[in-house]
């Protein structure tokens, strides 16, 4: 038998967790070592027939990165599924629907009227817009569906592991990798990163007062944050206490607070609801104008609690 | 294994069945998932039928309960020891409120029994997640805390102080006696207040049941009625209460000369002082902001006029404030009042001429332990040839807004006191309208109208104003029929009343116990209840929830040890909360979010670990460190979040 098959994969997706992959350096050798690289559309020539032609679930693994949202996604992840033993959804729009989930607070025609004839760099005067099937000159394209909504990996398919973030570090990639050769994988559902939140290991935490109250809110450019202190006791959102640690603090470490990629710990339902109650709760006022003032203070709350995790969220995104 | 659950439809006589099919609910709960038995009954919570459904757990082996009756807050109770007659645990029940929430307020039955439906469907969906929690009792703590040792604080000290039980008494003055030990003589009998308290603050200090922590504040307060922990923060004093003899030698050794507070800045102190001649304990204090051995270049002038030699078993400046930690069943609030010091003071001309004076200053010449030993003198040392005393001041809406009732029994006292000093003195009495309630308080009146007293009727207190006019202070105002009254005087005292002691607000938020609109601690009940508090566990004596006199404040006291010597007894038990908070170590980052919000301040940060922790003593299972968890690490017990989303679905489903 040769080495275990392994696929990769993007749908609505930036890139990043492409390069990701990438950003396993010299590690990358250690992956090609231990398994056959079959389908990877970013960085090597496959065709979708060669998925096609494999056996159903004779892929070891696939790491399918990006949200779901059109009609060729949905069949790639559903092929994918058939044919992978073992499906990742790696990266934050994967797991929970990331960046492009935010596009669920509007709708598809109001993106299409944006992106095709109101945005102020379009020039389009005869306000054409995609079409699943148009015919001109007899000739005959078709595109895929563009669906209302975007949707994370579980949603679409059954999803077996979870590799979060945004992009997810290439540690947690290699292990990912690593663990699926080696047969040591934690139970089927998990997300292979540490089960706590990020203060726990936040290279700051000392610096957090017991008893935090945000007297105002302050953006990043508002205020200097000395590099050992932490971000809340100086009035900078983060979302540390309600995220899932295991990114190595990249942010943190290059001075900017945590904004919540690798989603919540298994312990929450909603992350972008658990946040915003803490950070309700760490309001330091009774007053009611007061607090007003502060809540204003946070001009994009669904960007800003629900920046990765839309898709999950009880929500789902403007009804 | 599958859950077995028992759902029992209860008619309530006719309170249920009435409302709602109970024939289509029973059928409909009979194919709810692990459901084993549906029985109706005409009333569940007669004797009878529990006893009927406890058997009915043991015969059918039932190890849930869904109960489908009327609120939890009316038969919970009933039903979980139905459950544990039944050899369950109390928690391995549900209620499904379908007469209040549906048969009661939805007319049409069939809607009604399509909701009682869903709420029963509900109830078997979130008692299949139900966990067995442990019941846990502890003893109670029938020791007890006074804050405050003024004169309600010290008759509670000792009542409480029985067998067998500790009284702790606060006080955050270096004294004990509080602001009666300012007074020369009191009404109505015209005793010296010190000497009349002297023998019950003796006993106080003595008492080996009760123990007296001085220039002390409560920093935190944790628990509950029956078994609070309360941190005491006793400042430095920097003199050695245990060797000190109390000699005085230190005071003229000071260089530093300050004005006395307790003199209300018409006397000096030094910076190692006692507040007054004959305070108790009798051990002084260094009032660190102005002793030069802190401001300055390490002054020891007190140690060196020490005939003990001043060692640092007798002055030690590095002493640091000590922080005790009291566990005591019940807490007795006796924080006492402040003089009113408001805008009304700086309409009658107070601060701006020396010779208008507080009643609580001139209570202060009047003590023979005073500034001027007991002579009535102005600011210039001349004895005043005339003094008018001006009644009601802050009593206006907008200033305290209420009668001190104790004012102008206390203005006769001192008019009456001031003309016995000096006999040729002319003293004017302002009045508008007479507070003189009581057995005791028309005596007083009465005798001081024979005396020599001028008394004047003013229209409106509100409406006086002090001016000067050379080698006089003029008071002015409008009498009853609006005409202009003018009354020269030297002297101008005024009547000022009580308002709540500074830090009251700090001191209830820590107690958790609500203020009434003044400021004071409100009473359980203005008429009913008026030593309890409404916290359970906290009482009230004295001025700390209002204006009253001597008596009232002593009886206060007394009542409230009444009720705390009633309530813990010992050997009892206290029970405590089963369904409580834990927060899971793993998850857990440490962030504390939930520290603050604990409203019983059960959660403590273990820095070892960096993580969140829950007592479950303290922990009454709100549920507010689950809500305010942003790591999902905190969950409240039978309200877990599979609990509530199971229950919620079944009824949104």
């Amino acid at each position: 038998m040769g080495k275990p098959k392994v696929a990769f994969y993007w749908c609505s997706s930036c890139g990043g967790c492409e390069e990701a992959v990438i950003d396993l350096a010299e590690d990358v050798l250690k992956v090609v070592e231990a398994v056959d690289i079959v389908f990877w559309p970013a960085a090597l020539d496959f065709k979708y027939e060669h998925v096609r032609a494999l056996g159903d679930g004779e892929l070891a693994v696939t790491f399918l990165n990006g949200a779901v949202r059109t009609a060729e996604q949905e069949e790639l992840a559903r092929l994918l599924r058939r044919k992978s033993a073992l499906l990742v959804a790696y990266g934050a729009c994967a797991y929970m629907g990331g960046i492009p989930a935010l596009a669920n607070l509007t709708s598809r025609a109001a993106i299409l009227e944006t992106a095709y004839r109101k945005g102020p760099t379009v020039v389009n005067p005869r306000g054409t817009v995609p079409l699943e099937t148009c015919t001109d000159d007899g000739r005959t394209l078709r595109l895929p569906r563009f669906d209302e909504t975007v949707r994370s990996l579980d949603q679409v398919v059954p999803v077996d592991y979870v590799v979060p973030g945004c992009a997810p570090p290439p540690d947690l990639t290699l292990q990912a990798v690593l663990a699926v050769v080696q047969g040591t994988l934690p139970p089927r559902g998990s997300v292979l990163a540490p089960d706590k939140a990020l203060c726990g290991t936040c290279p700051r935490k000392d610096s957090k007062p017991d008893d935090l109250r945000l007297d105002a809110i302050r953006r990043i450019h508002e205020v200097i944050v000395e590099p050992d202190r932490c971000f809340l006791a100086a009035g900078v959102l983060c979302l540390g206490p309600g995220t899932r640690a295991g990114c190595g603090e990249r942010c943190i470490r290059g001075h900017m607070p945590c904004t919540g990629c690798f989603g919540p710990t298994s312990g929450v339902l909603d992350h972008g609801a658990k946040l915003l109650s803490a950070v309700a709760a760490m309001f330091g006022s009774n007053d009611p104008a007061e607090i007003d003032a502060l809540a204003a203070a946070v001009p994009d709350p669904a960007g800003t609690f629900y920046r990765y995790g839309l898709s999950r969220s009880l929500l789902r995104g403007r009804i | 294994m599958p859950a077995r659950i028992g759902v029992y439809l209860c008619e309530c006589g006719s309170n249920v069945a009435e409302g709602i099919d109970l024939e289509r609910l029973a059928a409909f709960a009979a194919g709810l998932e692990d459901v084993v038995a549906v029985v109706r009954h005409p009333l569940l919570c007669g004797e009878a039928a529990c006893a009927m459904l406890a058997d009915e757990i043991r015969a059918r082996g039932l190890d849930r309960l869904v109960v489908a009756a009327c609120s939890p807050k009316e038969h919970e109770p009933t039903f979980r020891r139905v459950c544990v007659a039944g050899g369950l645990n109390p928690h391995m029940l549900q209620l499904a409120n379908i007469r209040e929430l549906a048969g009661w307020v939805t007319p049409d039955k069939a809607r009604a029994t399509a909701k009682a439906e869903t709420y029963v469907r509900a109830a078997v969906r979130r008692v299949r997640r139900h966990e067995p929690l442990e019941t846990r009792e502890i003893d109670i703590v029938t020791d007890a805390l006074v804050i405050g040792a003024g004169v309600a604080g010290i008759e509670a000290a000792l009542t409480l102080a029985q067998k067998g039980r500790t009284a702790f008494v606060v006080e955050r003055e270096p004294y004990v006696g509080g602001k009666v030990m300012k007074c020369d003589e009191v009404f109505p009998n015209l005793e010296c207040a010190s000497c009349m308290l002297e023998p019950k603050l003796d006993a106080v200090l003595h008492d080996e049941r009760i123990r007296v922590l001085t220039n002390a504040e409560v920093e935190s307060v944790r628990g509950d009625y029956g078994n609070f922990l309360v941190k005491v923060r006793r400042k430095a004093r920097y003199v050695n209460m245990q060797n000190c003899i109390g000699c005085g030698a230190c005071y003229p050794a000071c260089p530093v000369e300050v004005a006395s507070e307790f003199d209300e800045g018409l006397g000096r102190r030094k910076a190692i002082y006692v507040p007054f001649r004959g305070s108790l304990p009798n051990v002084p204090i260094i009032d660190r902001e102005h002793c030069l051995h802190f401001t300055d270049a390490g002054c020891t002038a007190c140690r060196d006029g020490c005939p003990l030699g001043g060692g640092a078993e007798f002055i030690d400046f590095d002493e640091q404030d000590e922080l005790l930690e009291l566990k005591v069943g019940a807490i007795i609030v006796a924080t006492g009042f402040e003089p009113y010091s408001g805008a009304a003071l700086r309409r009658l001309g107070f601060g701006r001429y020396p010779d208008v004076y507080t009643t609580v200053q001139l209570e202060r010449l009047l003590n023979p332990g005073g500034p001027s030993g007991g002579k009535v003198v102005k600011r210039d040392g001349r004895p005043p040839r005339s003094v008018c005393l001006v009644p009601c001041v802050g009593r206006e809406p907008g200033e305290l807004g209420y009668c001190s009732a104790v004012c102008c029994q206390n203005s006769l006292k001192l008019a009456h006191l001031l003309q016995q000093r000096a006999p040729e003195l002319e003293v004017s009495l302002v009045h508008a309208d007479w507070c003189l309630p009581g057995k005791r308080a028309q005596r007083i009146y009465d005798a001081a109208a024979r005396e020599r007293l001028r008394m004047i009727r003013v229209a409106d207190p509100a409406a006086l104003q002090v001016s000067d006019a050379p080698g006089t202070l003029l008071v002015e105002g409008l009498d009853p029929a609006g005409r202009p009254r003018q009354i020269e005087a030297d002297m101008v005292v005024l009547a000022v009343g009580m308002r709540p002691s500074a830090g009251s607000a700090e001191l209830a938020a820590r107690l958790r116990a609500p203020l009434d609109e003044d400021g004071f601690f409100r009473e359980e009940h203005a008429s009913t209840g008026p030593v309890s508090s409404a916290l359970q566990g906290v009482y009230l004596a004295g001025c700390a929830s209002g204006p009253r006199d001597i008596a009232a404040a002593v009886a206060g006291g007394a009542g409230a040890a009444g009720k705390v010597l009633s309530g813990l007894l010992p050997g009892q038990k206290l029970r405590l909360e089963s369904a409580v908070s834990v927060i899971d170590p793993d998850r857990c980052g440490g962030c504390r979010t939930c520290l603050g919000q604990c409203p019983y301040q059960a959660i403590s940060f273990d820095a070892e670990r960096g993580v969140c922790v829950v007592s479950d003593v303290l922990c009454k299972g709100c549920g507010t460190c689950d809500a305010s968890c942003p790591a999902g690490a905190a969950t409240a017990r039978h309200f877990t979040t599979a609990q509530l989303v199971a229950e919620l679905l079944g009824v949104l489903e």
